[in-house]
């Protein structure tokens, strides 16, 4: 299927009802994966995929509607749904369509998807990780090669493409010793060419050594106040509540805890943020937005001083703030000058936190929830794995009291962060 | 609207022929989502995810192929790939002698009708309504939301054994979200409307929209001036909206033949006494005492007959929910876990309505019997463990002092290890609630039911001293 012979139809359809303005995203991929489950590689699959995402504006009411068919039939339920939706809108100057007529074009060097090889990188990995983490059992690690294309298109003559292709994958896993068995945890990763060794993939056997000691852990009931550590995953996961705060979504409701924070610090000045849609050393990119921004590299954090709020059109419309060409997206976070090990070493007593198990945050931050795959920090060194133990604190403040970031950091293919010493 | 009930098979062209152990299945998804932000539409979408797919089956290892269009030429296409992948692995030499129960139920799905028919205009103006007697409930909200979600799954499922299976599920609910301003920050009250149906079907009377705007209005202003809990182990009475979550997220996932398999520590406990003999659980496929339960299930993926689970009995492990392939490993039966969220996935053990079985206490003598914990009414969202540990956010309870309540809690979260914490259930009610909005996460996504009564037991909560 020709991805501009569906945009250009889309377009010439709801033009023909009457939508002067209008924007469609049309997008094909196939993907074949592989997928090991404990030793044996069980499941080989190929997808194919599609989809047609079409959204006009018309006297202030906006709909949208999506599917991944591109059959009459299909195109008819389309277009009836979105002419229905459109009629039952609501009115609202804000809502848009991006007056530009870029056209670009962004496609990576195409790889081919040697799935034999990868399945025999899939079943050396298996055998490896057995033989030198013999008390790390592999639950599953589904391998996944992906090639994408995607075009934009808008009734402003906009149009953007990108192609790419890469490798997606996950291991989940347990410590497992005789019969004591550690809580799982898991770590994933993209690349731009299939890997030559999975184990060594950033940061991988670093867990692995450490689940290996994980089924001897022993429940901590103390309450634990002062010096934690956070892994890179975690520091993404409890990221993920502040970048809400900068989103159009919480300022158009106005619930932000950073509605009147923009040029002031909100953060450690020890943390910088930044988003660089086009790095090389990413192996995705995101030349565009979903609504046909092309995205610029910039800092969202700088200093720990909140640089700029996270706003799409309709944010730029309702709040009268400008649109946002850098986003949420292949973020950075900078490193610091001591390695995890020195960091360590400066805590007395604290904990090291890989996974986090916890409600969602409440609305102002605070958090409670259970601090998996654990390790005491006594005397400057990791002394013993904790299991059941409960945390709580308030995310904004985790990254205030950030003490040390470490010069490591995991590139886990679409962004890169370090390990946090902070304090709750 | 009309299509759901009819066979997928009457929008398909042409329909191969197959034979073999072998799973060929159509399946449609679709989806509406609204969202109004302080009375304004912020979003208003409707998407559509069909295909086809096929999952060829040897040895215990799996060929799988999917495609978007609905043609004779994918389904074709899907049937050969499936093949040829299962070729590829069988060439690695890891496949096993396997025989398998046959997948050759034949279960017919129940149309699915509208109570009545809502105009897209008709449906954002009862929202707006909805929104505008949410602004008169008082000048405490500074902000709120009403979203709308209904989703459909319609599925066709045929095997070469001669199985062959439709499904059709529809669920719709709406939420309604309060903020405001709080001695300790801001803070939040969700409220939800909704089960099996459309939007129409389950949009509130009048009388249910205004209780339980009050209910919400009421728990806002007590969360305003919400305590902490005290972290630490603690006697809580948990709702029976909470027992639903409990069931899944603390025992569900761990009796998971797969995440058996993978190390869950339940493997060490069948046939042994895991609980309070207070305790029975059961993950029931479609009926729970002669009624339909949230997300009935009556055949699988796999197309095998759906009948409830029995896990655990008056405390004692007893079962493990499986596919075909792990009936055969742990030699229980395979009673239908087996599903696929969306076309292109592959069937996994999942739950269907899991429930513990209700008691003979009330909530009102169990609330009486604490002299100091919580009392805990409703929960977002939850994880299991491998270990059995569990843990659920809380996002309205209670103290509990001398067997009254006291002061509304500000957000929280419990968790406890499964097999030590069911030990520790000393009261359950004679009440059952089933929560059915919920959607489980594992590899992908799937609707689920969940229920129970209250219990009286013991579990870790987080907060602050």
């Amino acid at each position: 299927m020709n991805l501009n012979d569906v945009a250009n139809e889309a377009l010439s359809l709801v033009k023909n009802e009457g939508f002067e303005n209008a924007q469609v995203r049309v997008s094909k991929n196939e993907v074949q994966e592989l997928e090991l489950n404990e030793t044996k590689v069980n499941l080989c699959r190929t997808n194919g995929g599609f989809s047609v995402s079409i959204k006009v504006v018309k006297d202030h009411k906006q709909f949208e509607v999506s599917g991944n068919n591109w059959t009459d039939a299909s195109k008819k339920i389309l277009i009836e749904d979105l002419k229905k939706g459109w009629e039952a809108s609501s009115e609202d100057e804000a809502y848009g369509i991006l007056e530009s007529s870029d056209k670009k074009s962004f496609q990576d060097t195409s790889k081919p998807m040697e799935m034999e090889k990868a399945l025999g990188k899939i079943m050396e990995f298996s055998q490896t990780t057995s033989a030198k983490y013999p008390k790390v059992k592999i639950r599953n690690l589904p391998l996944k090669g992906i090639q994408e294309e995607t075009l934009f298109k808008n009734s402003h003559g906009m149009e953007l493409s990108q192609k790419e292709s890469y490798w997606s994958y996950f291991t989940m896993f347990s410590g497992q010793d005789g019969d004591k068995v550690s809580s799982f945890n898991y770590v994933g990763f993209q690349t731009q060419n299939l890997p030559e060794d999975l184990l060594n993939s950033p940061g991988l056997e670093h867990v692995l050594c450490l689940a290996e000691r994980e089924p001897h852990a022993e429940a901590h009931t103390e309450e634990i106040k002062g010096d934690v550590v956070l892994s890179p995953y975690l520091v993404q996961d409890f990221l993920g509540f502040v970048l809400g705060q900068m989103s159009t979504g919480a300022l158009v409701q106005g619930t932000s805890l950073f509605k009147d924070k923009l040029g002031q610090r909100v953060m450690s000045d020890k943390i910088s943020l930044t988003s660089h849609p086009m790095a090389e050393e990413f192996a995705t990119k995101a030349p565009f937005s979903s609504e046909g921004v092309l995205l610029e590299e910039g800092d969202l954090i700088r200093n720990g001083e909140l640089k700029r709020f996270l706003i799409n059109l309709y944010g730029s419309n309702k709040l009268d703030l400008p649109l946002s060409k850098v986003l949420a997206t292949h973020l950075k976070m900078n490193r610091g000058e001591k390695t995890l090990d020195e960091m360590i070493q400066g805590i007395n007593k604290g904990l090291l936190v890989m996974r986090f198990s916890g409600g969602s945050p409440s609305a102002n931050g605070d958090f409670s929830g259970v601090a998996k795959n654990s390790f005491l920090i006594e005397n400057g060194k990791i002394s013993r794995p904790v299991k059941e133990v409960m945390i709580a604190g308030n995310i904004l403040d985790l990254f205030k009291n950030v003490v040390d970031l470490s010069r490591e950091a995991v590139n886990d293919g679409s962004s890169e962060t370090p390990w946090i010493h902070t304090k709750i | 609207m009309s299509n759901y009930g009819r066979q997928l098979s009457e929008e398909f062209s042409k329909f191969p022929e197959i034979s073999g152990d072998l799973e060929f299945r159509l399946h449609r998804n679709r989806q509406k989502n609204i969202q109004l932000v302080n009375g304004q539409l912020m979003s208003n979408q409707k998407s559509e995810s069909s295909g086809l797919s096929s999952r060829a089956i040897d040895q215990g290892l799996y060929g799988f192929a999917a495609q978007p269009e609905w043609s004779f030429a994918n389904a074709e296409k899907v049937l050969k790939q499936a093949q040829e992948n299962l070729n590829i692995l069988k060439s690695t030499g890891q496949g096993t002698p396997f025989r398998l129960p046959p997948s050759s139920a034949v279960v017919q799905a129940t149309p699915l009708t509208k109570s009545k028919e809502f105009t897209e205009t008709e449906l954002i103006e009862k929202l707006k309504s909805f929104d505008q007697k949410i602004l008169a409930l008082g000048p405490e909200i500074k902000s709120r939301r009403v979203m709308v979600r209904e989703q459909s799954f319609e599925k066709e499922v045929w095997t070469g054994l001669g199985g062959h299976g439709q499904f059709n599920y529809v669920r719709a609910h709406i939420y309604f979200v309060l903020t405001a301003e709080g001695k300790n920050g801001p803070v939040e009250v969700m409220k939800i409307f909704g089960g099996r149906g459309f939007v129409e079907d389950i949009f509130p009377t009048e009388e249910k929209m205004e209780s339980t705007l009050q209910e919400a209005y009421k728990n806002l202003k007590e969360k305003m001036e919400g305590v902490y809990s005290k972290p630490g182990k603690h006697t809580v009475i948990l709702d029976p909206k909470m027992a639903g979550i409990l069931a899944h997220e603390a025992i569900g996932h761990t009796t998971e033949a797969d995440l058996v398999k993978g190390g869950s520590v339940a493997g060490r406990y069948l046939g042994k006494e895991v609980a309070s003999p207070l305790v029975s659980l059961v993950d029931f496929a479609h009926s729970y005492e002669g009624k339909e339960c949230p997300v009935p299930v009556y055949f699988d993926d796999e197309c095998m007959e759906a009948s409830d689970t029995v896990i655990i009995k008056d405390g004692m492990l007893l079962n493990f929910m499986n596919s075909r392939e792990t009936a055969v490993e742990f030699d229980q039966p395979a009673t239908g876990h087996a599903r696929a969220w969306a076309y292109n996935d592959e069937p996994l053990i999942r739950m269907r309505n899991t429930a513990i079985l209700p008691g003979e206490s009330t909530l009102e003598e169990m609330i009486a019997s604490v002299d100091e914990g919580y009392y805990l009414m409703d929960h977002s969202n939850g994880q299991a463990d491998s270990t059995s540990e569990f843990m659920f956010g809380v996002t309205m309870g209670y103290e509990i002092k001398n067997g009254k309540l006291g002061k509304a809690l500000l957000d929280t979260t419990i968790s406890g290890v499964a097999f030590d914490m069911l030990k520790t259930v000393s009261m359950v009610s004679k009440d059952m609630s089933w929560v059915d909005s919920g959607t489980c996460g594992k590899k992908q996504p799937m609707y689920v039911g969940m229920g129970g009564p209250a219990m009286k037991c013991q579990v870790t909560l987080g907060g602050r001293s």
